[in-house]
């Protein structure tokens, strides 16, 4: 051991010594040289408590709310400009249609039915806030629609699927997001799912309605100079993909690129556009799901099940039961209006746990919609999204759209080769 | 804790630079990966050199609209954990300073603390009082960083909280490491002194 330290030496070592910074000969010499000294010894403890003050603040988690808002403000600035969300822009556009019937039928107003019929017409991927579809057709004015109904009225008109000649080249990721709203229009409605419907969908009528659609997508094509055989392929293609018990018309072909490669992409009008026009008070993604249209859940299987497990303890029982025993629950929701998952008490770990998985959800699904959705269900409820029970939820008032996306109707087809891109 | 420990060494996980060099080639996800592998030290970041909740919660957001607008210039001389944090203080300090012309960082800087049954449950260990006067010196200490000057801030944030040592702070802050042991030194006794004031009030 060296010469014996002074404290004035010793007293600037100690932070080093304490931070675990200095060399074990200078260590030596200060741990010798605070056996002797008390005063040295106490302002070690004295920075060791403060320190340890330091360190025992409490770190913050962020709430579920902080990181959907995080990472959608991240998303918004990486893709300016966004692509159009799906459900929204689409039910929103809907219900804008929903209300033009209403008006048309009750008020009786002269109104204008557009025809694009055989002339090429430019749609343009939708945006929240814009009418998709631009006609450069022919305008034909109807008579009243005094004694009609809005359907007959609307089966009278003649319209066609819509081609577009973008040659813009799309990434997939940008496909996964990318819908036309065209089968969920009046027009597409009236001339070829009205009908269709009327028949109650039977195989002829149907593969009728695709041929007749293929046959003027084909057209359209011609007209603006595209090779109509690669396209009525790409439709054939495209409908052979299709889950073929779900009644599903072509109703948008556009020519451009995947990844550099030339394709069409042929987006399908299915049952859930139909079903928008049919019957306005339910939400359509329920029905979907309820007559096997292949509607998915937003949320995935796993997260429900870790969710509905999280809740169950609290709900008096330690296991998940999926067949909702009928006395279960009773003591918890004996009331008529059962709390809501986030209304219901849990201990500040549970609290934190749950917070946890919506921060999951929310980093995954990019939905601050579905989050609330889900912190309104109360457990029952939960269960039934868990079962898929629509029909149980539906009855109690829940808006199945905030948890059901609906399927995909968008394919991709190399326009050469005819293989399936996406 | 090493600065390389904290980006992705586990087994299967891609590490910080290569989630960069791929968010740069056009997956977004990428960056969507390190926003959620960051997102809580970031807030915590703010929260402590801010002093409160809200202003966190916001800067997070300024911080990483600001490290996507930035990540073209990282080269990739220093680690992106260095990189990510110089950026990030930064980012904090001009908010504060904005703050500041506002109303006083130290208003109240304790009022969005959950309340203390909450942060220090019962642990069968200590009794009620003690682990009242357990958080009560958490709201002091809390309180007393939120008065200190930034640079010291930023040297009790970095090595007494995230447990970098003298070398990784002086990196991340670019200053020498004799100046990260004199900030260190004066941030601490500051802090010491205001909870023995504290102490003293209740003898």
């Amino acid at each position: 051991m060296g010469i014996e330290m002074k404290c004035g030496k010793a007293t600037k070592l100690i932070e080093p010594f304490i931070d675990g910074e200095l060399d074990s000969e200078r260590s030596e010499q200060l741990q010798a040289h605070l056996i002797s000294c008390s005063a040295c010894e106490s302002r070690v403890s004295a920075m060791r408590a403060t320190l340890d003050s330091i360190a025992s603040l409490p770190a913050i988690e962020p709430t579920a709310r902080e990181s959907y808002r995080l990472m959608n403000r991240v998303r918004a600035e990486m893709d300016e400009p966004r692509p159009a969300r799906i459900g929204h822009a689409r039910l929103r556009l809907t219900a804008a249609a929903a209300v033009t019937i209403l008006v048309a039928a009750s008020i009786g107003t002269t109104w204008v039915v557009l025809s694009g019929g055989g002339t090429v017409t430019k749609v343009e991927v939708a945006q929240e806030e814009q009418e998709p579809v631009s006609f450069k057709g022919p305008v034909e004015t109807s008579a009243g629609i005094n004694g009609k109904t809005a359907s007959q009225l609307l089966a009278s008109s003649v319209t066609s699927p819509s081609v577009t000649i973008s040659g813009k080249d799309y990434a997939a990721s940008e496909l996964k997001s990318y819908r036309n709203d065209l089968g969920a229009r009046l027009d597409f409605y009236a001339s070829y799912w009205y009908p269709a419907a009327a028949s109650g969908f039977d195989a002829a009528t149907l593969a009728n309605n695709q041929a007749t659609l293929t046959t003027a997508i084909a057209d359209q094509a011609a007209q603006a100079g595209k090779n109509p055989d690669e396209v009525k392929n790409a439709v054939s293609v495209a409908l052979s993909q299709c889950d073929q018990t779900i009644p599903l018309l072509p109703c948008y072909a556009e020519q451009a690129k995947v990844g550099g490669k030339d394709a069409w992409l042929i987006s399908m009008s299915g049952p859930e556009d139909y079903l928008l026009f049919k019957n306005q008070e339910l939400p359509s993604a329920m029905f979907l799901a309820s007559q096997g249209g292949g509607a998915s859940l937003m949320i995935s299987q796993s997260l429900l099940t870790q969710l509905a497990s999280m809740f169950a303890p609290v709900y008096g029982g330690s296991n998940l039961t999926l067949s909702m025993s009928a006395d279960a629950n009773t003591d918890a929701l004996d009331d008529s209006a059962p709390l809501s998952i986030a209304q219901t008490w849990l201990a500040s770990d549970q609290q934190q746990q749950f917070q946890t998985f919506l921060r999951q959800l929310a980093a995954q699904s990019n939905n601050v919609d579905l989050i609330a959705a889900l912190e309104g269900l109360n457990y029952d409820q939960l269960l039934m999204l868990l079962q898929g029970n629509w029909n149980g939820l539906a009855a109690q008032g829940i808006d199945l759209t905030k948890f059901l996306v609906p399927p995909k109707r968008l394919y991709a087809i190399d326009a050469t080769t005819g293989n399936v891109i996406w | 804790m090493a600065l390389n420990e904290r980006d992705g060494g586990a087994e299967g996980l891609r590490s910080d630079e290569e989630l960069v060099r791929c968010y740069l080639e056009g997956d977004q996800r990428a960056f969507e990966e390190l926003v959620i592998r960051y997102e809580t030290t970031i807030i915590n970041m703010a929260y402590r050199l801010l002093g409160n909740r809200t202003d966190a919660s916001d800067v997070c957001q300024e911080v990483f609209v600001l490290l996507l607008r930035k990540l073209g210039s990282f080269r990739g001389e220093a680690k992106f954990s260095t990189w990510l944090y110089r950026v990030s203080l930064n980012a904090c300090h001009d908010h504060a300073r904005r703050l500041k012309r506002h109303y006083s960082l130290s208003d109240s800087p304790g009022e969005d603390l959950p309340e203390i049954e909450q942060r220090l449950p019962d642990d069968g260990l200590h009794s009620p009082e003690e682990r009242l006067e357990k958080a009560e010196i958490q709201d002091v200490v809390h309180e007393a960083i939120a008065r200190l000057p930034y640079k010291f801030k930023e040297v009790i944030f970095l090595h007494d909280i995230s447990d970098f040592n003298y070398k990784e702070v002086a990196q991340i802050l670019d200053i020498s490491l004799g100046t990260v042991k004199s900030r260190l030194n004066r941030a601490r006794t500051r802090l010491a002194k205001e909870l023995e004031e504290y102490r003293e009030q209740l003898r």
